[in-house]
């Protein structure tokens, strides 16, 4: 468990547009330094950091449930953060496409590091690298705690709802 | 002999003596100097090895294109709606008893129809007879319009030719893209092959024939040569359902070859994922009821990508394997003595690592070898156990001396006779190989069949 730094977010407007305009893609790739600044950007906020794939069927199951949390927590102080560990090779427009045909309004970072391990690292070098892997940020950007495999917008709520 | 060129490490003398004294059976560890085998201009992954009886190493690896090449644009094209894979598929072999390799050759002749990656690797073996065996994910189009992944296979009498590749198993008749990971419409994965002492090549994968409609459990079919190689018989379903679809198989014969051994991880209704181990005693045919080796039940909906190691000496049986629920969670080696009808409680191979994954385990001439990868403060590398006593001790860990940069992982392992281990790995974007030698003499610690 590690406390994020603090990185300017200036840096992270170059990388992150959150607010997602119809036309903003929906799929934005990251290196893990880029990562890191995403949510360091988030710093003060409840963070849901949802790592999920397209080969990963319990994790599509769970992405309508991850929109409901963020829909539900719109005016509250929290972020949700989806980070894609597709195969970085096979190509930010395919995760793009797929996005639009299933999970129209979802918007996920997409790793560049070769190894899903590199990503995780932000946030936990120790990952497990099993998918679906949740993590909720407290205020000052420490794991407050994981979830791992398939889970309901309310068990997900009463998980984020502890630290805001 | 070998290791007339390179230069060896003895990183585990010391302490593995005094060891020696406690009555554990382990034995000292001498290293070669890691090899690059992978172009330093390319990016490897999953790599995969297997030994034949002349001494030779042979590696597969996916190859992932250049190395400066931009990671979200794809080698071989990227941008249409579909989950294609865009990979290919090297392989090469070494010198004999030396680790000199050929330059690499590329298997698929269709580029880019390769998918795999660190937990979903091609696998490789040689046969008595010294033909190479190879099979792997490819995407294929299917007449539904669909696209599959299908277990594609290519054999070579030598390793210095590969024959047309063929697709093993009969396609789905089914249009399954609603429930399988990444809307393909039927996977034909996560596969393993095996060649019997006899020369009978099998191959087994994971499959979403019959697969439950929430995606959550597939089954294992698998197909069967009784000439090399050169034609297999229809396709066959071993388990129909109860099978983690995430999970790599593995696969083990007995030396005589009676009793063929297959790894798997289960799934049940409620979402529990054993790790369970199958015996066939009639060529693969039929299969023995499944036995769990784990001692905690792990349950989750999701995926694990966990495979169960399994590896054979007579009645020994020895797997490795990773669980996040036995205590403290991480890599875990268990043992029979009995053929496999019971196992002995779970050991952690790495309690001290705050991770410790991606075990495999190996056997051969009176040592039995158990490696996997574990985070370090200077990031993640490769450790290893032996065990001279058919696995009713295990000795201290020893790291594996490797490049130093990049993270190592996914290593995988073949075992010789005379108390050697070549490992294949992959770290910093290449595949890497080097040789580690139990010191002493250890024939004398063979089990009988």
């Amino acid at each position: 468990m590690r406390r994020l730094p603090l990185i300017l977010v200036a840096a992270l407007m170059c990388v992150a547009p959150l607010a997602v305009a119809d036309d903003t893609p929906a799929v934005t790739p990251v290196s893990s330094d880029e990562f890191e600044a995403v949510l360091s950007g988030h710093e003060g906020k409840v963070v849901l950091v949802n790592f999920w794939a397209t080969w990963c069927a319990p994790c599509l199951r769970e992405i309508p449930a991850l929109m409901e949390v963020e829909s539900t927590l719109a005016d509250e102080e929290f972020a949700f953060v989806a980070l894609s560990m597709d195969d970085p090779y096979t190509g930010a427009a395919m995760i793009q496409s797929f996005i639009d045909r299933h999970f129209e309004g979802f918007t996920t970072y997409l790793r560049t590091a070769s190894e899903m391990h590199d990503a995780a690292a932000v946030i936990d070098p120790a990952w497990n690298e099993i998918m679906p892997t949740t993590y909720i940020l407290d205020r000052e950007g420490n794991v407050a705690t994981m979830i791992q495999g398939l889970k309901s917008a309310d068990e997900f709520l009463v998980a984020v709802r502890e630290h805001l | 002999m070998v290791g007339c060129n390179r230069s060896w490490v003895s990183l585990a003398a010391a302490p593995l003596a005094l060891l020696a004294a406690a009555a554990v059976a382990a034995a000292p560890v001498e290293f070669s100097e890691p090899v690059a085998v992978s172009p330093a201009d390319r990016k490897a992954e999953a790599v995969e090895v297997a030994l034949d009886t002349d001494g030779r190493l042979h590696m597969v690896w996916v190859d992932k294109g250049a190395a400066d090449n931009g990671a979200h644009e794809g080698h071989h094209g990227a941008g249409h709606d579909r989950h294609h894979a865009r990979d290919d598929l090297f392989y090469t072999r070494s010198a004999r008893d030396t680790l000199r390799f050929d330059a690499p050759v590329q298997v698929n002749r269709e580029p880019g129809e390769v998918w795999g990656f660190s937990v979903s690797r091609p696998r490789v073996q040689v046969a008595p007879s010294g033909s190479v065996h190879i099979m792997y994910p490819a995407n294929a189009d299917q007449d539904s319009g669909g696209t599959a992944l299908v277990a594609r296979y290519v054999r070579s009498d030598d390793g210095t030719r590969f024959e047309p590749p063929r697709t093993l198993n009969t396609p789905a008749e089914e249009d399954r893209s609603e429930i399988v990971h990444g809307g393909f419409s039927a996977a034909h994965v996560f596969g393993t092959l095996g060649v019997a002492p006899d020369g009978r090549v099998h191959a087994w994968w994971i499959d979403t024939r019959g697969m439950a409609e929430d995606g959550s459990s597939a089954a294992i079919w698998s197909a069967i040569s009784n000439d090399d190689g050169h034609s297999f018989g229809d396709d066959f379903e071993v388990m129909g359902s109860g099978v983690c679809p995430c999970c790599q198989t593995t696969a083990a014969f007995t030396h005589d070859g009676d009793t063929v051994l297959l790894g798997l991880r289960g799934v049940t209704e409620e979402n529990y994922r054993d790790n369970l181990l199958r015996a066939s005693t009639d060529g693969g045919h039929t299969w023995g009821e499944p036995v769990r080796l784990n001692a905690e039940r792990w349950q989750i909906n999701g995926c694990p990508l966990k495979p169960t190691a399994v590896a054979a000496d007579g009645d020994r049986i020895y797997t490795a394997w990773y669980s996040a629920v036995e205590q403290p969670p991480g890599a875990y080696f268990t043992h029979s003595t009995d053929g496999g009808e019971t196992f002995s409680a779970p050991r952690a191979l790495h309690p001290e690592a705050s991770l410790s994954d991606a075990p495999v385990v190996a056997t051969g001439g009176g040592v039995t070898w158990v490696v996997w990868h574990a985070r370090t403060d200077e990031g993640r590398r490769l450790f290893l156990r032996t065990s001279t006593d058919g696995g009713d001790t295990l000795g201290d860990l020893v790291e594996v001396p490797g490049p130093g940069t990049g993270q190592a992982g996914f290593p995988v392992a073949a075992a010789t006779d005379d108390g050697r281990l070549l490992l294949g790995w992959q770290q910093d974007g290449r595949a890497w190989a080097l040789e580690a030698r139990a010191a002493g003499d250890h024939a004398s610690h063979t089990h009988a069949h």
